[in-house]
């Protein structure tokens, strides 16, 4: 049985520097949940339940300030049922207000924040992440879908006209 | 080796034939014709492409949500999205789209672009009319304004051409000679069918031209040539439609039962029917009730004559007298030539593809291995519709690619294929040559791992080694036919020797799998489905046969009845441990979390990343 959770836990960044959090704002992600539960493989098992700091190597300070931010946030939202996540939730692309402007930031961070709330295991956040992206996508031509993310056009002049062309249906929409 | 995954099965789909070749080359022309403006050369980004350099599988999550359109337009992107997008490991983000979009799941015989354009088509799609009705038809992916709908006919069955090709194939390789010369010495002789049989249609055009109104007979005998010569292009064969036009037998008794029949004691169709039951005589020595002898007789009447196809009233007026068939003049008198096929030939469809039906179900499914007569019976029930898997490596493949191309395609009868069962030899043939080469899989592993196999199976994996540098692993696999059963089964019924599914990554053993590719993803051939299993999870059945104190060679069935305890790594690395799960759990090529999705979707999910298999405490 693992020891009662601390009321704060101890963060390391892939910097080295450390966060402070409240336990029910780093229990939103499942990775460091499951950490503190005991229930991670051995090697990190007694990491939660002394002083040190839990190693986040992929993530790196200014992300998991961000992510943090949006933990905060969130720390009183229900946790999502494990059943739930694919069939029954509706596919709508809508992201709330608060969650909308704090995913306003580059692309760069967009990205990092998508990575690391795969790595922590933070559901909500990554579908916000993958929303955004989607949405950003949606509606465009796939010249504009290149610019907009810096992807290059490796295909040739002729395949491409021929592509277009099979793809009729989805132009006029 | 090419990677076997990637051989997807060749599906057929149906070819159409053009009544009027003018009117509807000229409208494809345009439609075909229209000029796609060349793409603008774009340039080459400054910044990072960080979006491309995402993990697969989060790449995945942003297409997930989005919408059937855009999922088109991001194919588009490029060669990286368009692979992923059309990858088979991203079905389901096409399907999670589609069902968003509220379409129905994928017919089996069409793309998600051809399903697309099907479902959402609010034009007809070779004129491009949007002002008329439109016509859908799913068997022919297509949707068509009344005009196009009516003018264009279908030549469906090509599963019949596949059979003969297989069976010509057989018969040049039974006399010793080239088998792709055969068939196409074969073809050959279609096209020039075919090309005799367009001159014909001109001919008959022309008459029609020149034919006398008041021909009444002249009139009668095109239109009847007429309409056998659309039966032909519709892919009927003569011996399908040739009865209706000469003989009331197919309906004529089926009528008289309809008008006449009586459920009175003394009716003489009733009492032959009792007569004729198996349980009379038992049923009169137990003195059953009269009546319900006579309920039950009737009932075997009417069950006789349930799928018997009803004439339209316009058949009915226009073929009259008693016994023979004759043409109605005062029916036909005034009216359009065309008139015998638009009014009666929704009648005769109907009763040639009757009769073929029960003519392939006879002729073929009895002969043909469990593969081929999934396809036959599939094809067979839904009246026809042309859906043919073709081994990729068999030399048919090229051949049915020259038949598609032409689109030409209708065969003449089929030839009878019972007289010397060469057909029989020649699938049970192909069937073991197949076995031989999941052996050859499964015995390189088993020999790259250390594991005991006899020395038979060590020398053909080191033949096959240096056979790649001379000779293709085909004709490897037919020098080593006279391997047997007798040889091949103790290994592949091994715990050690399980296959996993290229769909949905369920292990199995050969015989199991076969069926399993068949029933549940309708998939042949076995060759380019079933693989060896990854290394970690032969590792790990490896270690339970030891913990097991159980030889390496031991059968997969003795180990059927115990309980396994199971260590996964999951997607996020961490290790879960499920306990008292049962052969079928641990098989099943799913995570636990996964599988009550993975059971719906099993072409959308990961293997299950087994790394130790254990025996199960007793608690």
């Amino acid at each position: 049985m693992a020891a009662a959770a601390p009321a704060k836990v101890k963060l390391s960044t892939s910097e080295g520097e450390e966060f402070e959090v409240e336990n029910d704002v780093a229990v939103r992600s499942v990775l460091i949940k499951n950490m503190l539960e005991g229930k991670s493989p051995s090697v990190l098992r007694h990491v939660g339940e002394s002083d040190q700091a839990i190693p986040l190597p992929n993530v790196s300070a200014n992300v998991l300030k961000k992510v943090l931010e949006w933990c905060e946030h969130h720390k009183k939202d229900p946790e999502p049922l494990a059943e739930d996540q694919d069939d029954t939730r509706r596919k709508t692309t809508e992201i709330s207000d608060w969650d909308a402007k704090f995913i306003q930031v580059d692309q760069e961070m967009l990205f990092e924040i998508i990575l690391a709330a795969n790595y922590l295991d933070i559901k909500p956040l990554l579908d916000v992440g993958c929303k955004t992206v989607a949405n950003m996508i949606k509606g465009k031509q796939p010249e504009e879908i290149r610019k907009l993310f810096n992807i290059v056009n490796d295909f040739t002049p002729e395949e491409e006209a021929q592509i277009k062309k099979e793809n009729e249906w989805a132009e006029d929409r | 080796m090419a990677n076997p995954k990637q051989q997807e099965p060749l599906k057929l789909h149906p070819i159409f034939l053009k009544r009027d070749l003018s009117t509807f080359e000229e409208k494809l022309r345009r439609t075909l014709a229209a000029e796609v403006p060349m793409p603008r050369k774009e340039e080459r980004p400054t910044g990072p492409d960080r979006i491309s350099r995402l993990p697969l599988e989060l790449l995945g999550m942003i297409f997930s949500w989005l919408p059937v359109d855009a999922l088109f337009r991001a194919a588009r992107v490029s060669r990286y999205f368009r692979r992923i997008l059309l990858s088979r490991e991203r079905a389901w983000n096409w399907r999670t789209a589609r069902r968003e979009q509220g379409w129905d799941d994928l017919e089996m015989h069409l793309d998600e672009l051809q399903y697309a354009k099907y479902i959402s088509a609010d034009e007809c799609m070779i004129c491009k009319d949007d002002q008329v009705l439109i016509t859908r038809s799913p068997e022919h992916r297509l949707a068509l304004c009344q005009d196009c709908g009516v003018g264009c006919y279908f030549v469906p069955d090509i599963l019949e051409q596949t059979a003969t090709l297989c069976q010509i194939e057989a018969s040049a390789i039974r006399r010793g000679e080239d088998a792709v010369a055969a068939i196409a010495t074969y073809i050959e002789g279609r096209r020039v069918v075919i090309e005799a049989t367009a001159r014909d249609s001109a001919t008959l055009i022309e008459h029609a031209e020149c034919c006398d109104e008041d021909d009444l007979e002249c009139k009668q005998q095109l239109s009847h040539d007429l309409c056998a010569f659309r039966m032909y292009q519709l892919g009927y064969d003569y011996i399908d439609y040739a009865p209706i036009f000469a003989e009331k037998v197919w309906w004529c008794w089926c009528e008289t039962f309809r008008n006449e029949y009586d459920p009175d004691y003394d009716d003489p169709a009733l009492l032959l029917a009792i007569s004729e039951l198996d349980w009379y005589p038992a049923a009169a020595e137990e003195e059953e009730d009269e009546d319900e002898l006579f309920d039950r007789a009737s009932e075997a009447i009417e069950a006789e004559h349930a799928d018997c196809i009803i004439p339209s009233w316009e058949y009915w007026k226009y073929w009259h007298g008693q016994d023979k068939l004759a043409r109605n003049d005062e029916f036909y008198a005034g009216r359009a030539l065309e008139a015998e096929w638009y009014e009666l030939s929704e009648t005769y469809i109907s009763v040639a593809r009757q009769r073929r039906s029960s003519r392939l179900s006879g002729a073929f499914i009895h002969r043909c291995d469990r593969v081929l007569a999934a396809l036959v019976r599939r094809s067979v029930q839904q009246g026809g519709e042309a859906f043919a898997m073709v081994d990729r490596d068999s030399s048919e493949l090229e051949v049915l690619y020259t038949l598609k191309k032409r689109s030409n395609a209708e065969l003449e009868a089929v030839p009878d294929l019972s007289s010397d069962g060469s057909f029989d030899r020649y699938l049970g043939e192909k069937v073991h040559l197949d076995k031989i080469r999941i052996f050859l899989r499964v015995a390189e592993a088993l020999v790259s791992d250390g594991e005991p196999v006899p020395d038979f199976a060590k020398r053909l994996v080191e033949q096959s080694r240096s056979a790649r540098r001379h000779f293709a692993g085909t004709d490897f696999v037919k020098a080593n036919r006279e391997l047997s059963d007798h040889d091949l089964d103790p290994i592949l019924t091994r715990a050690t020797a399980l296959l996993r599914c290229g769909f949905c990554s369920r292990k199995l053993p050969f015989d199991e799998m076969r069926v399993h590719l068949l029933d549940d993803h309708e998939a042949g051939p076995i060759t380019s489905f079933a693989h060896v299993p990854e290394a970690g999870f032969r590792r790990a059945m490896y270690d339970l046969l030891a913990s097991l104190q159980l030889p390496l060679t031991t059968a997969f069935n003795e180990l059927r009845a115990s309980s396994i305890d199971v260590v996964e790594r999951m997607p996020s690395g961490v290790l879960l441990t499920s306990r008292d799960q049962t052969w079928e759990e641990v098989l099943c090529g799913k995570s636990d979390c996964e599988l009550p999705r993975a059971r719906r979707n099993v072409d959308g999910s990961a293997t299950r990343q087994i790394v130790a298999l254990r025996p199960a405490r007793a608690r």
